[in-house]
């Protein structure tokens, strides 16, 4: 009786298999290997500023996020930066201070640089996907697009208005003016989480931060170089954007 | 054995997709020699491929701002390995919005070395794809490729003369052919058996000094100059090379061309030399012949 039950089912399946593959052309496809909703990660990164001007920043970040599901997620991050200006930035603060202080001078924009920055956001992550690294070594990723905001604390240092002239002829500053501030900074993050396995990722990230900016006009040399620094704020300063490539590691739990 | 295999098919079937597989039972194995690859779909060797970028902006700009439209010819030699031809137009090349800052507020302007803007040109670069593979969005799969390419071609060059002001619109002289070196690296997304979208960046390398504006050296514009403040440019006793009707007449504006010898004097006096970057980002759309 048994036997016959399993000829039966053989038989079935000798039915069914062959017209399967005719309904559905299309080849299996493999389910996640690893799937991420409903998992908390820790992750950190390092990034360096791209296209710099004027001023030039690398970053450390660790970031915590939870997958509510395999495409959507939340990540809170703190960051460190070490920024400073640009060698083309200096040459220009030299070049200005070698002429007479004669009139006034504005400010240049995007001058702004960041000192430290906490960001929540959103992460939207409707791709997965795999490739192969060379002939046997598949990788499974995931892209994501991740928009949020947060706070940025930030440094300026001014390239025209200078306190204390130590050197005409050699256009050096001892005091340059500079000021900080906290501004609200608004973040989007083209990203992806390479899987090394089930409880890490390594993460690839190209990400701008938006800030506005703010600097001052009208600034009279002579004045500011006596100590007493006038003009007005830019009525309308614009907006800053720096961009970041980001890389880290994520661990998932 | 035979019922055996059966009953692992119709077990196969039936079962409900595990959403974490374990490691693969038969990686390793001894008894496995050949594993079953799925074919591509859409083959690529031997086919020609023709991609438009319509409107690529560039990133990153510093003292020059070019938006500019591409075409590629792709010629697919094997899965691997293909060659385009890439000539494309430059239809916005202007200075960049911090130039114009630094000379409107401190009074300084970018070297003319590194003033110089691409007006037009043509590249060729062997392309590679050394990565292949596909993903699930919104539902559906998509294959794509990774792309690496390289090579060199020429481009035609022009420097800004006078700035924009109320008299008019910013003058630009010709500072001739350069070679222009590219590299860049994307993704091509295929779409069906026929068309592909590409998402790629990619740099446009030029480099070198201002020696000539219009075809003058700085030996035909000493004299251009001198006849301008005498009473008129004659064109007298330049060499063959020097366009001299690009200094004559004026422009819709008003604004004497003449005006713009001594801009160009001054340009080509300055020395030094430089290496440009035309960093863009091409969104590009093609079919597959």
């Amino acid at each position: 009786m048994s036997f016959i039950r399993v000829l039966a089912l053989a038989g079935l399946a000798a039915i069914l298999a062959p017209a399967r593959a005719l309904a559905s052309p299309e080849p299996p496809v493999q389910p996640r290997l690893y799937p991420v909703g409903g998992r908390f990660s820790l992750a950190a990164t390092v990034g360096i500023s791209v296209f710099d001007t004027l001023t030039r920043t690398g970053t450390l970040e660790l970031r915590a996020g939870w997958d509510f599901s395999e495409w959507l997620g939340v990540d809170a991050s703190v960051t460190g930066a070490l920024s400073g200006h640009t060698a083309l930035a200096d040459r220009i603060g030299q070049h200005l201070l070698q002429t007479p202080p004669v009139g006034t001078v504005d400010d240049l924009s995007d001058l702004w640089q960041l000192k430290a920055m906490v960001l929540a956001g959103v992460r939207l992550a409707p791709v997965y996907g795999k490739f192969n690294l060379g002939a046997e070594l598949p990788i499974r990723f995931q892209a994501y697009l991740w928009l949020g905001g947060g706070a940025a604390w930030l440094d300026r240092t001014s390239l025209a208005i200078c306190r204390n002239v130590t050197s005409r002829e050699e256009g050096t500053c001892g005091d340059w003016f500079s000021e900080n501030r906290v501004a609200p900074v608004a973040s989007v993050a083209l990203g992806f989480r390479l899987f090394t396995g089930l409880h890490g990722a390594v993460l690839l990230e190209l990400r701008s931060l938006v800030w506005k900016d703010d600097y001052l006009l009208g600034v009279d040399r002579a004045a500011a170089e006596a100590g007493n620094v006038t003009g007005q704020r830019a009525p309308s300063p614009g907006f800053t954007n720096t961009m970041l490539v980001q890389l880290g590691y994520a661990f998932i739990f | 054995m035979t019922v055996l295999g059966a009953l692992v098919v119709v077990t196969a079937l039936g079962a409900s997709a595990e959403p974490t597989p374990p490691v693969d039972p038969l990686a390793g194995s001894p008894n496995v020699q050949f594993r079953v690859l799925e074919p591509k779909p859409f083959p690529d060797a031997l086919r020609h491929e023709l991609t438009l970028q319509p409107f690529v902006p560039q990133v990153g700009s510093t003292f020059t701002t070019h938006w500019l439209t591409s075409f590629t010819y792709t010629f697919h030699a094997t899965e691997w390995l293909g060659l385009r031809l890439q000539p494309f137009w430059v239809w916005h090349a202007q200075r960049s919005r911090f130039s114009s800052e630094l000379l409107s507020r401190v009074r300084q302007d970018a070297a003319a070395a590194s003033s110089v803007m691409l007006q037009w040109g043509a590249v060729a670069a062997p392309e590679w794809s050394p990565i292949r593979g596909k993903f699930t969005a919104f539902g559906g799969i998509v294959r794509y490729g990774f792309v690496l390419f390289a090579g060199a071609g020429v481009g035609g060059t022009e420097i800004e003369l006078k700035t924009a002001d109320a008299v008019g619109p910013s003058t630009y002289g010709s500072t001739g052919l350069r070679m222009v070196a590219t590299g860049g690296a994307g993704f091509r997304v295929q779409l069906g058996d026929r068309w592909t979208v590409r998402l790629e960046v990619q740099d446009l390398i030029h480099w070198g000094s201002v020696s000539k504006i219009n075809g003058c050296n700085s030996s035909d514009l000493q004299t251009l100059d001198e006849q301008r403040l005498a009473g008129g440019i004659t064109g007298a006793g330049v060499s063959g090379q020097c366009n001299v009707g690009a200094f004559q007449g004026s422009t819709g504006g008003g604004y004497d061309r003449s005006n713009d010898v001594s801009l160009a004097r001054a340009k080509v006096n300055e020395g030094g030399s430089d290496t440009l970057h035309v960093v863009g980002v091409y969104l590009g759309f093609g079919v597959e012949l």
